[in-house]
């Protein structure tokens, strides 16, 4: 009976464990820790109850229903947390990931003409931040242990799943077995691709923030929408939403929930076919 | 009209297939059993129910599984010359590095460590056939492979490296040539994924239309609801 007992007990922690992780601090938390931030749950719930209050109000308006507007609003503050905010974190992060990566590739190319592969590795630590500093010196580690450049670097390629970056790790090793003089000058037209790439991405990241800046436009004057409605012919709109219109309310507000969901999606995906490449 | 006659005739089928390493017979076989299959239990399924719309719908569905598995080998394709076309220019630039030491036959044989499936696989197949044949023949046999037209171009300057000595210069403008490849096809898919961003806005504006039209219909039941024709 006991065992029983803990199994529940158990089984309801793992339920409420993956609920936190999956909509609330759980997910918070495990952003701040991948952008390397510190957390704090007095900021979530901050956060939480300002949003929470903004789009009560507003449904209050759309739906003439206290319930029905506490309850859809607990769902949209959630989704506009884990989706929106969190999103933007991580956009920024990413970025600052490719310029260390620029910043890596291109002081190798340089290191490169006054020494050899490993000692422009151990130069080139120097030049850069968290966390592929830390990724760098455990591949030092590596090939300190004996392994081989390109064993040494698959970790690092599989983490930033870069092709430009896996294949100037592989050109390292390339050039550390068979040698040349002319390393500098290829490692450098492989560091220019990262460059041009960087500047493409930022390129294509500047219109998609406009793009972005748009679509919020048509959804917000969509949603205003209905409070026009409402203030306009209010009588109509009350029996209208006392009937069968809570439940085509609800309909559009999840369909342009999917929609902005993917938006957002479309809009962290910042990847522009360098990825995939093994 | 190709499109039209590949979607009925499916000429290609075999080709494709080739190309994935799938044995057509094989293939062909086990599409029909599946596609008949899916059949029986729909029409298993309509006479349990006593539907006649299931019964009916079962051919529909045997012919559209049949024709979903073609359209799933040919996504399967698209994938999979995408995968080259994206490994080849790193294949090239790897191996004029490894041209500045060796010569061009050697440095195919080093490369079979430096690269992936599925290059790895025609590499080795490259190294067998220039073995029995120096002509150029084997380095346009790769760069069908390849399936893009600028591969011809660079195995040709390959061919004329193993023929004939280079100079560094050409190696250079060879891999200065590479990246531009590599720079083209990023535009690309930055064109195609800018042609698809403003598609979505719409869906919000039909969602909201919807509304709208839903609360003119209610509107115009209730007005005649209230209207009495006696």
């Amino acid at each position: 009976m006991k065992k029983k007992i803990l199994e529940i007990f158990s089984n309801i922690k793992k339920f409420y464990n993956n609920v936190n992780n999956k909509f609330f601090f759980g997910r918070y938390k495990s952003t701040y820790d991948y952008i390397n931030k510190k957390s704090s749950m007095k900021e979530y719930i901050i956060k939480f109850i300002f949003i929470f209050l903004i789009i009560t109000s507003f449904l209050f308006l759309l739906f003439n229903n206290f319930y029905y507007a506490l309850g859809i609003s607990f769902v949209l503050t959630i989704f506009f947390l884990n989706e929106v905010i969190l999103n933007n974190k991580k956009i920024g992060y990413e970025s600052y990931i490719l310029s260390q990566l620029t910043i890596y590739t291109s002081q190798i190319s340089l290191l490169v003409g006054y020494n050899n592969i490993y000692a422009s590795l151990k130069e080139v630590i120097k030049f850069l931040d968290y966390p592929v500093k830390k990724d760098l010196e455990d591949v030092i580690k590596k090939i300190d242990s004996g392994i081989s450049i390109t064993d040494s670097f698959r970790d690092f390629n599989e983490k930033y799943n870069n092709r430009t970056i896996t294949l100037y790790n592989q050109t390292l090793d390339l050039f550390n077995e068979h040698g040349d003089s002319d390393a500098g000058t290829v490692l450098e037209i492989i560091s220019e691709e990262m460059n041009m790439l960087k500047i493409k991405k930022d390129k294509f990241f500047k219109y998609k923030k406009e793009w972005r800046l748009n679509f919020y436009v048509v959804v917000i004057l969509c949603l205003i929408m209905p409070l026009i409605l409402r203030s306009m012919i209010l009588e109509i709109y009350t029996d209208f939403m006392a009937s069968f219109g809570s439940l085509i309310m609800v309909g559009v507000l999840v369909m342009n929930l999917l929609v902005i969901k993917k938006v957002e999606a479309i809009y962290r995906d910042q990847s522009i076919g360098e990825g995939g490449y093994k | 009209m190709d499109i039209i006659k590949n979607f009925f005739v499916e000429e290609d089928l075999e080709i494709l297939l080739g190309w994935l390493g799938i044995n057509y017979k094989k293939a062909m076989k086990n599409r029909i059993l599946l596609s008949c299959f899916f059949t029986i239990i729909t029409i298993f399924l309509g006479f349990y129910f006593k539907n006649i719309y299931l019964l009916v719908g079962s051919i529909f569905i045997g012919i559209g599984y049949y024709k979903f598995q073609y359209f799933s080998v040919k996504k399967r394709k698209n994938k999979f010359t995408a995968l080259k076309r994206r490994m080849f220019p790193a294949f090239v630039k790897k191996i004029l590095i490894l041209i500045r030491t060796n010569n061009v036959y050697t440095s195919l044989i080093k490369m079979i460590d430096y690269t992936d499936e599925p290059i790895k696989r025609y590499l080795i197949e490259l190294i067998e056939e220039i073995k029995a044949d120096k002509s150029i023949k084997p380095f346009n046999d790769f760069a069908n492979k390849m399936e893009f037209i600028e591969a011809y171009q660079i195995m040709a300057v390959l061919y004329t490296f193993s023929e004939h000595a280079m100079s560094k210069k050409h190696l250079i403008n060879l891999e200065t040539m590479i990246s531009h490849l590599y720079d083209n096809e990023i535009d690309e898919i930055i064109e195609n994924k800018k042609r698809m961003l403003w598609l979505y806005p719409n869906f919000c504006i039909i969602s909201m239309l919807f509304l709208v039209f839903s609360i003119a219909i209610f509107m115009f039941i209730s007005i005649m609801s209230e209207v009495s024709l006696g």
